[in-house]
């Protein structure tokens, strides 16, 4: 089944357009008039202190959340769906091509990586199937999983457990899970808030580098300016659930994000009285 | 019962108390202890029950006595003339307890099924399922109108199945059938399905949700969202606790002896009446031996997964 | 499944051992699988569990020809059709009035005495196992017993031989209480005290303070050692820290085991009456042994009610319990 999906999958990768969207908590408002759009194939980081909406405007475009107001669109080859008027059916197709690293990574600890990585294909199978696979992996779905291991340089933890692997090798699994989605586009929320420098660095690398080879589109959140500077050639950069500046990363001058954070620790302080 | 469920638990290590209530500052607690306390005396004297019943009736001493210093020394052969051909003791005793097993797993086999389908029905998760977005009117009246109501059917079932002890599900079967083994597994297994079907529900809804809703987010159907995100979360606390539940169902099962079923009960009480004590302990120490058998096995199998 | 493979279309067998991702590092499957960590002892437990259910069902205990019989068929019938219909409703069909007359006399003349007996039996045990289990609970916590209390790793280890001993004999008393059940208990404090409510009390007490030591001794060993270590180095002795910290620090989750307990004492409290004390399960006895299956239906569902209630009184303990944590 695996090897018959690599022809059939879409070649192109989706866009995204944010228009005007809103995302109101309560008396918050956590997304304030976004306005944004993602070219298909494009390489962006999202910049920004914490509580600027980075996660909110990631949950946005793959749907988990619907936008107060406003509208988010994504685009395929095959035309643009509005996703909060999409059908389940619409939906979850779509869905089944978006990959989305979760910070916390959301694996099933008790399971083995194989599985994890098999969880991919959820979107894409029906109940019977995914149990099948699941519980009696086919040889090529093994094959095809430990290839996805093997790129992100754990090949040889397939058959362990997922909660005896460190943090940044589950860390690892959670992106071998979205690419075994053959993602069309791929979200990540501060995929590198909980290893280590060194390893913050190598993660991005990989996923620069995967969206580069597999040609989709790649969002990822992130705190460490440094590292968006290194490796995305377009920062967005929110705050307080606004568009701070958008541009690409070679017309940024260090004063802006500077001031980006100045402003956090600012406001940390007033928070701190 | 759902204790030791807790106690599963209580091999995780504890978070650190929280600073105010860390000497038992708290004032609910202290009600609740003057609450038992009162109970308790009110209970007594309901009850009537003076100190003065606790001494033995005519002959309990002696019973006493001789009872327990058959403890040390159970019984190796029968106690009296047996006709010519029954079998030894110990084959007595092991052809019960094997009885006593194979009507304990019987029943659990069914009480698991029950708890199991319960457990999915009666959990909020296997319903949490409407997926975002445009629904259809079909959908939209099943999560509202049909889904509420087999949930709640469930957990009626749930409650009614529970509320009556396994003994007396024997008792009723007896009355409306008569003696058939396989009265004695449904008396066990409905009571036990219930319990099972309360305990995993409450697990389901406890797991944590993360990897669920990450499925979800990647267009998993529910179904796969329920048995493959949620379900593995729960599984070794399920396995744990169905296991304690064997070993309980090892007990009912060697109680229902008492009401004419062949199992270890029935040689218990038959020993008993004809005084034999040492026969008496033979026996209890092969329920003993059963039980802790299964505690060991289940004990075992924790160590290696929930650790 | 694995159709995608031209002509293989079985998944076992399929591909090539090794699998050479981009062409470059081989990484070999065969041996990954190979080394694949399994449990032994999991899988040799479903299969021994999976063949134990056949082996159950199989092993000629169960006559299910009997259970469809005629003989049982009529048994059922009588017993729905009739038996356990109201004795006064039997002749005029249903009537309100004739029903809750029927009812209450029996309330009257044995429900309430029951009910009474049988929660007054469940909540003296669950005291007296729950004062029991205090007192054993820190004889077999292996973190307590023993010369300096709360040390980990070596000197944990090291500790003397009389607490060790200690500790292993509260332990397998524990084990003793709890291993034999209730019921049995009852069967025999009965033969030896004669019919009082005691027995039952009794039996329900040691047979729930196995249970609650062993509950007791597990929560006190999870307990976090540090604050407690600081105690004892502050100079309190061992009896000061039990009543000072320990009690105080355990005694939360000790009483949510205490009432979880509770709705177990008040389910059996209700059979242990079918023994000879006066409790529901006795009038139960009694109306089965005469045939009155209308009256034992209704004693078995007022059983079902205070089952619901203990239930319930539990749940509400348990969620102040909560609160104050």
């Amino acid at each position: 089944m695996t090897a018959a999906r690599r022809d059939d999958a879409p070649p192109g990768a989706f866009g995204f357009e944010v228009r005007r969207a809103s995302v109101v908590y309560g008396p918050r408002r956590v997304l304030d008039q976004v306005d944004l759009a993602f070219a298909p194939g494009e390489v962006v980081a999202l910049v920004g202190p914490s509580g600027a909406g980075k996660t909110t405007l990631l949950r946005l475009l793959n749907a988990a959340l619907a936008p107060t107001e406003g509208v988010v669109l994504a685009t395929g080859p095959s035309g643009a769906v509005q996703l909060d008027r999409a059908t389940p059916r619409e939906l979850r197709a779509l869905r089944s091509r978006i990959g989305f690293v979760h910070q916390d990574l959301a694996l099933v600890p008790n399971v083995r990586v194989l599985q994890n990585v098999l969880h991919g294909r959820l979107g894409r199978q029906g109940f019977v199937a995914a149990l099948r696979s699941s519980l009696f992996p086919s040889r090529a779905e093994e094959e095809a999983a430990a290839r996805l291991l093997d790129r992100v340089g754990i090949g040889e933890k397939l058959f362990q457990r997922t909660d005896t692997l460190s943090g940044g090798q589950r860390q690892r699994v959670a992106i071998a899970r979205a690419l075994y989605q053959e993602p069309a586009a791929l979200l990540c929320d501060e995929p590198v808030s909980s290893v280590d420098p060194a390893r913050a660095r190598d993660t991005v690398l990989l996923l620069t580098a995967l969206a580069k080879e597999r040609g989709f589109t790649l969002v990822v959140s992130l705190h460490d300016v440094r590292l968006a500077r290194e490796f995305f050639p377009r920062l967005v950069a929110l705050r307080g659930g606004s568009v701070w500046f958008d541009r690409r990363t070679a017309e940024v001058r260090p004063s802006e994000l500077e001031e980006l954070y100045r402003l956090e620790r600012v406001e940390l302080l007033a928070d701190g009285s | 019962m759902a204790a030791d469920r807790d106690a599963d638990r209580a091999a995780a290590p504890r978070r650190p108390p929280e600073g105010g209530s860390r000497f038992g500052s708290a004032s609910g607690r202290r009600w609740i202890l003057l609450g038992i306390t009162l109970a308790a005396v009110l209970a007594a004297l309901t009850l009537d029950a003076s100190l003065s019943g606790l001494v033995p009736q005519k002959g309990g001493t002696e019973l006493v006595l001789r009872f327990f210093a058959r403890a040390l020394r159970p019984a190796l052969d029968y106690e009296s003339e047996v006709p010519d051909g029954t079998a030894p003791l110990w084959m007595a005793a092991l052809a019960a307890a094997r009885r006593t097993v194979v009507f304990a797993v019987a029943a659990m086999s069914l009480a698991l099924v029950g708890g199991v389908v319960l457990g999915f029905l009666g959990s909020s998760a296997w319903w949490a399922g409407a997926p975002r977005g445009g629904n259809g009117a079909v959908q939209r009246a099943f999560y509202r109108g049909f889904a509420p109501a087999v949930w709640a059917a469930a957990r009626v079932l749930i409650v009614g199945m529970r509320s009556v002890h396994e003994l007396l599900w024997a008792v009723l079967f007896l009355a409306a059938m008569g003696l058939n083994n396989v009265t004695a597994v449904v008396a066990i297994a409905i009571p036990y399905a219930g319990t099972l079907g309360k305990v995993f529900s409450e697990m389901i809804d406890e797991a944590p949700r993360d990897a669920a809703l990450a499925l979800r987010a990647s267009g998993a159907t529910n179904l796969s969202v329920f048995a493959l995100g949620l379900v593995p979360r729960a599984l070794p606390d399920m396995w744990a606790y169905a296991f304690y539940r064997f070993e309980c169902a090892i007990r009912s099962s060697a109680i229902l002896g008492f009401f004419g079923f062949p199992t270890l009960g029935y040689s218990i009480s038959a020993s008993f009446e004809n005084l034999h004590y040492g026969e008496v302990w033979t026996y209890l120490y092969a329920l003993c031996a059963l039980v802790l058998g299964v505690e060991l096995w289940s004990g075992a199998l924790r160590r290696r997964f929930v650790a | 499944m694995s159709a995608a493979h031209g002509g293989s279309g079985s998944s076992s067998g399929a591909g090539p051992a090794s699998v050479g991702p981009r062409g470059g590092v081989a990484l070999d499957l065969a041996a990954l699988r190979r080394t694949k960590p399994t449990s032994r002892l999991l899988r040799l437990s479903i299969v021994l569990l999976g063949l134990l259910v056949v082996w159950a069902w199989t092993a000629g205990d169960f006559d299910f020809g009997d259970l469809v019989s005629e003989r049982r068929a009529e048994n059922v019938r009588r017993f729905l059709g009739e038996e356990i219909t109201p004795y006064p409703l039997r002749e005029t069909g249903f009537d309100q009035a004739a029903f809750v007359e029927w009812a209450k006399t029996l309330w009257d003349e044995r429900g309430r005495r029951g009910v009474a007996a049988t929660l007054s039996i469940a909540v003296l045990a669950i005291a007296l196992a729950g004062a029991m289990a205090l007192l054993l609970a820190p004889l077999a916590a292996r973190n307590l017993a023993t010369a300096r209390p709360f040390e980990f790793g070596a000197a944990r280890a090291a500790r003397g031989p009389g607490w060790r001993a200690l500790t292993t004999a509260v332990r397998a008393l524990l084990v003793l209480l709890r291993a034999i059940p209730e019921y049995v208990w009852a069967f025999l404090f009965l033969a030896m005290l004669g019919p009082s409510a005691w027995p039952a009390v009794l039996a329900l007490a040691i047979h729930n303070s196995g249970i609650l030591g062993k509950l007791g001794a597990e929560t006190i060993e999870n307990l976090e050692a540090r604050p407690l270590v600081a105690l004892r180095d502050a100079g309190a002795t061992r009896r000061g820290a039990w009543i000072t910290a320990i009690l105080p620090l355990s005694l939360a989750r000790f009483l949510l085991y205490f009432f979880y307990r509770f709705e177990t004492c008040v389910r059996e409290a209700t059979v242990l009456g079918m023994l000879g004390v006066v409790s529901l399960g006795y009038w139960i006895q009694d109306a089965r042994s005469k045939h009155y299956y209308d009256e034992m239906l209704f004693f078995v569902a007022l059983g079902a009610a205070i089952v619901l209630l203990g239930d319930l009184v539990s749940a509400a303990a348990r969620a102040v319990l909560r609160r104050a944590r």
